[in-house]
């Protein structure tokens, strides 16, 4: 703690010195200060989520921008927070947040916080290190490296008694990028390690992986084809075993066009059970297929389509393999009564999951209908949406069929004005009849939700809003019911700069059909947002 | 199969129009008529609207917005392009290549409400058709990583109300997990949970492209409909967001997943490194158990952690994480139950002794289990794996105490509720 108080000093010295020096540059300090009162009552009370104290939660942004240095322009963004409320932080101080930027007409310079964006499956992970890219004429043609910790939090690197940090792990690679008017190609590289040697390690797997990865996009009139080709080499050294090489492959081909009335997405994608990456973003073991089209006939009417179908366990490590797809077809009716904004859509959805072996199978049919249109010269605008669903469940020799209501009405008024003041409001009013597998009957949870508005030209508003959940279940004492309420206020005072105090009071209501849990929660708060800018 | 009939049915109903028309998608337009292939506001893909683009100063190059794309037109070429930002009064002529590219920049002011309308026409006079690319362009003051911050919050608000049209508002059609999977886990995770209360700690915000990471820690808690118990949990996860023509739109999510936890395996595009080995909620959206289950490496093995208590003749079942009452004997209904002087397991359940403690064993043995209708030599300190039909599914077993003389048992365990062996 006394570390992060520190580097909080350091940074607002940091912050004065530059201040004086360079009149250009802007210095802005962002903070938010919120006043927390919990008041917890019922029988139930020990269910509640919140801590039953009086709390203080502080975050201040700290930004310089636009700091010339040689021919460098430079940046600093850091978000500290004091809090002592555990539920946000054990500890009392931190950095969320820290990023320093450089930047000439071809050159990238990131420290702190940097986004490592090499490519979706080598990696596009926030880590804490530094990046670097030189671009070759413009931003489409540039050679980018990065390499950092993906520790989580700063507290991480300062603080080791932390009981929630993670084993250490590093990582960081290298991405090469050409484009011509047509086509752009990246070549990529990422390498990432686990510090076996961690004390936070406990009984965790150490990962080691390399991931070469290569990204294509051709673009020509109308249309976008793109993929995406990665390879992983993982080392695992599992805690009470010996260790194992794993070797995948994922791959993927991105198709987008648009034939005058006619679009056309597709997509494919297989990533085999090994492929592990550390960085980047995948999900292992598929195989999947997907076309989405549209087809606008004109300016009235149109046509859309949709085919998913994936299947799993390509190593059949489990027991079975299964296969979903999904198909969906539907239409949109624009431009009804005569109403620009009006649109109705009808669609049908079938989905199914089936298993190789047999011994389950899965099928919902959906029917939807959705109409949105706006009212009183587009004042108002309000969306109606209603689905059915039929859900036939097949485990073994036995039958289950379950059908679902769901309905969802939502109403929005883009305000009065009265004098100074713009009054708005609005309504949602949603009900679900699900069909319970164990009574066959309906399980019904309604709920409703109204908030109105009025703000003023000055930055000031007030507000307050209702909500209403009720689940009546045909499961004997599940029941429950939720009444919230809430009111609340904001002034924008000038000596703010732009800044404003929030308060409000909201009264959480949970009442259930075994009375001894009930309970409710007021809960008072005070926010306070207050700028400081050169 | 029944996929490739589908397949080959919609090319028997298409092939006819193709053969028939050279440009069987013109339904209606005649080929002299323009069309815009592509339309780009400076990063942002518009090539289908329908209400409108919204843009942050992060989306402007220096202040300006600039527009490119492409016209095209079966007959002839395109000689004008044409944008009007003020409903019509005024027209300005794009910068146009012969190969119907154009570019065409302006600096709007934050928070005006633009109708921005373009048409293109042919050399032989013929126009795009009146009101067709009409939308509205507005630029809000916003920058991304607030709008980012305050769509997140207006789904958790969303989900937090079970508003699940609402929700589903703000995913982008890209997402990278599945996405008719994330609709029908919301639709489980409503059906099986209420009282959701989340309470969501941004840490920090990166973004790059137009792409935005939010970093969060979470404190849920929610209720079993089924069984009537709250259940708490805390970890740290991500979601990840994209600028779109529409606003931000969520494209990925990471396990632990904050929304559609039904289906984690379908929906979470990676494991947040922070969190794995953390006590997560966790819903089977068949049974409607909802228990809390350790945060495995991959998203897919989430597998059910816990210690029981079972007094003589009750049973415990992994799969539904419920006690029952039976009658003494071996005919268990429910996966294990202590007798004096004996743990029997239920007909089709197969065991093997194995190292202890389980807290260390990642995976569970392929083969080599016993089909015994008891546990072999239990007692204190012995660990053993479990595979139980149908399935089968996979269980780990370590005795913390067992009396033999009055059948109380306490156990730990490890369930892998997705069929697989790894925990």
């Amino acid at each position: 703690m006394p570390v992060c108080r520190n580097i909080t000093l350091a940074s607002a010295v940091f912050l004065l010195s530059f201040s004086s020096a360079i009149a250009e540059t802007t210095y802005q300090v962002d903070n938010r200060t919120a006043l927390l009162n919990y008041t917890i009552t019922g029988p139930g009370k020990a269910q509640s989520f919140y801590d039953p104290k009086a709390r203080i939660y502080h975050e201040s942004d700290i930004q310089i921008l636009d700091l010339p240095l040689g021919n460098w322009n430079g940046s600093l963004l850091t978000t500290v927070r004091y809090t002592d409320s555990p539920q946000y932080d054990p500890n009392y101080t931190s950095i969320q947040n820290l990023a320093i930027h450089l930047t000439d007409p071809q050159n990238n310079i990131d420290a702190g916080d940097v986004f490592a964006n090499l490519s979706s499956y080598s990696m596009m992970k926030g880590i804490k290190g530094v990046g670097f890219q030189h671009n070759f004429g413009d931003d489409r043609n540039y050679v980018r490296t990065t390499y950092g910790t993906f520790d989580g939090q700063w507290a991480y690197l300062f603080l080791n008694s932390r009981v929630d940090e993670p084993m250490d792990r590093f990582g960081g690679g290298i991405r090469v990028q050409g484009a011509t008017d047509d086509l752009t190609v990246g070549a990529n590289f990422a390498q990432v390690a686990d510090r076996a040697g961690d004390s936070k390690r406990g009984t965790s797997n150490v990962y080691r992986q390399i991931l070469p990865a290569f990204d294509w996009e051709y673009r020509s009139a109308g249309m976008v084809l793109s993929g995406e080709h990665a390879f992983s080499r993982t080392r695992l050294l599992p805690y009470a075993s010996t260790s194992q090489s794993l070797r995948g492959s994922a791959n993927r081909i991105v198709f987008r066009g648009r034939f005058r009335a006619f679009s056309l997405n597709g997509n494919v994608e297989q990533v085999t059970s090994n492929f592990i990456t550390l960085g980047g973003g995948a999900t292992p073991d598929r195989v999947r297929y997907n076309a989405r089209a549209d087809w606008r006939l004109d300016r009235q009417w149109q046509l859309f389509g949709n085919y998913d179908q994936f299947y799993n366990n390509l190593s059949k490590q489990l027991s079975t393999r299964t296969r979903y797809e999904t198909t969906e077809a539907g239409i949109i009716r624009r431009h009804l009564f005569g109403s620009r904004a009006s649109a109705l859509t009808i669609s049908a959805r079938s989905r199914s999951k089936l298993t190789d072996d047999g011994s389950s199978t899965g099928r919902s049919h959906r029917l939807r209908l959705k109409y949105k249109d706006r009212a009183f010269n587009n004042a108002l605008n309000y969306t109606l949406d209603y689905e059915r669903l039929l859900n036939k469940d097949k485990s073994g020799v036995s039958n289950t069929y379950l059908s679902n209501n769901l309905y969802h009405l939502s109403v929005g008024h883009r305000g009065y004005n009265i004098g100074e003041w713009k009054l708005s409001g609005d309504l949602d009013f949603g009900r679900q009849e699900l069909q319970n597998p164990t009574t066959a009957k309906f399980d019904v949870s309604d709920m409703l939700r109204v908030s109105l508005r009025a703000n003023g030209s000055d930055g000031n508003e007030l507000g307050a809003s209702y909500d209403l959940g009720s689940n009546r279940v045909t499961v004997a004492g599940s029941g429950s019911r939720q009444n919230r309420g809430l009111f609340y206020f904001t002034v924008a005072p000038k000596i703010l700069h732009g800044g404003s105090i929030r308060s409000e009071y909201s009264l959480n209501d949970y009442r259930f059909d075994d009375v001894t849990r009930n309970y409710r929660e007021g809960l008072l708060q005070v926010l306070i947002n207050w700028k400081l800018k050169k | 199969m029944k996929s490739l009939k589908t397949i080959i049915l919609l090319l028997i109903l298409f092939l006819p129009n193709i053969s028939a028309h050279a440009a069987w998608w013109e339904f209606g337009r005649e080929s002299s008529e323009p069309y815009f292939t592509s339309l780009q506001f400076n990063s942002l893909d518009s090539a289908r609207l329908d209400d409108g683009i919204v843009l942050s100063p992060d989306d402007l190059q220096s202040g300006s917005i600039v527009v490119r794309g492409q016209a095209q037109v079966g007959r002839g070429d395109i000689g004008l392009v044409e944008i009007s930002i003020d409903e019509g009064k005024k027209w300005e002529a794009a910068k146009l290549d012969d190969r119907g590219m154009f570019t065409w920049e302006f600096k709007p002011e934050m928070g005006r409400d633009y109708l921005f309308q373009i048409r293109a026409i042919s050399t032989t006079g013929v126009s795009t058709g009146a009101e067709e690319n009409d939308f509205h362009l507005l630029v809000l003051s916003i920058n991304g990583t607030a709008e980012a911050k305050d769509t997140f919050r207006k789904m958790l608000d969303a989900y937090t109300h079970k508003n699940r049209s609402g929700f589903m508002d703000f995913v982008s059609n890209s997402f990278e997990g599945n996405i008719s999977a994330l609709e029908d886990a919301l639709v489980d995770d409503f059906r099986w949970l209420d009282s959701i209360a989340i309470q969501a700690n941004i840490t920090r915000v990166v973004s790059n492209h137009g792409v935005f990471e939010l970093y969060f820690t979470y404190n849920r808690q929610v209720r079993s409909m089924r069984s009537g118990q709250f259940l708490k949990d805390s970890a740290a996860s991500v979601v990840g967001f994209r600028r779109t023509a529409k606003g931000m739109k969520l494209v990925r999510m990471s396990a632990p997943l904050i929304f559609g936890v039904s289906d984690t395996a379908n929906i979470a595009t990676y494991v947040t490194g922070q969190a794995v080995g953390q006590n997560v909620l966790t819903l089977d959206p068949f049974t409607g158990s909802a228990s809390l289950g350790s945060q495995g490496e991959t998203a897919s093995a989430s597998s059910t952690s816990g210690t029981q208590f079972l007094t003589l003749n009750q049973s415990y079942n992994f799969d539904t994480d419920s006690v029952a009452n039976e009658g003494p004997g071996p005919a268990v209904q429910g996966d294990i139950k202590p007798e004096v002087g004996v743990v029997f397991t239920r007909n089709g359940v197969g065991a093997q002794g194995i190292t202890c403690p389980i807290s260390s064993t990642t995976s569970a043995p392929a083969g080599g289990y016993l089909a015994q209708p008891y546990l072999l030599n239990a007692q204190a300190g012995k660990c053993f794996a479990m595979e139980m039909l149908p399935g089968p599914m996979y269980a780990l077993v370590e005795i913390v105490s067992y009396n033999m003389a009055t059948g109380d048992l306490t156990f730990r365990y490890k369930y892998q509720p997705s069929g697989g062996r790894n925990f």
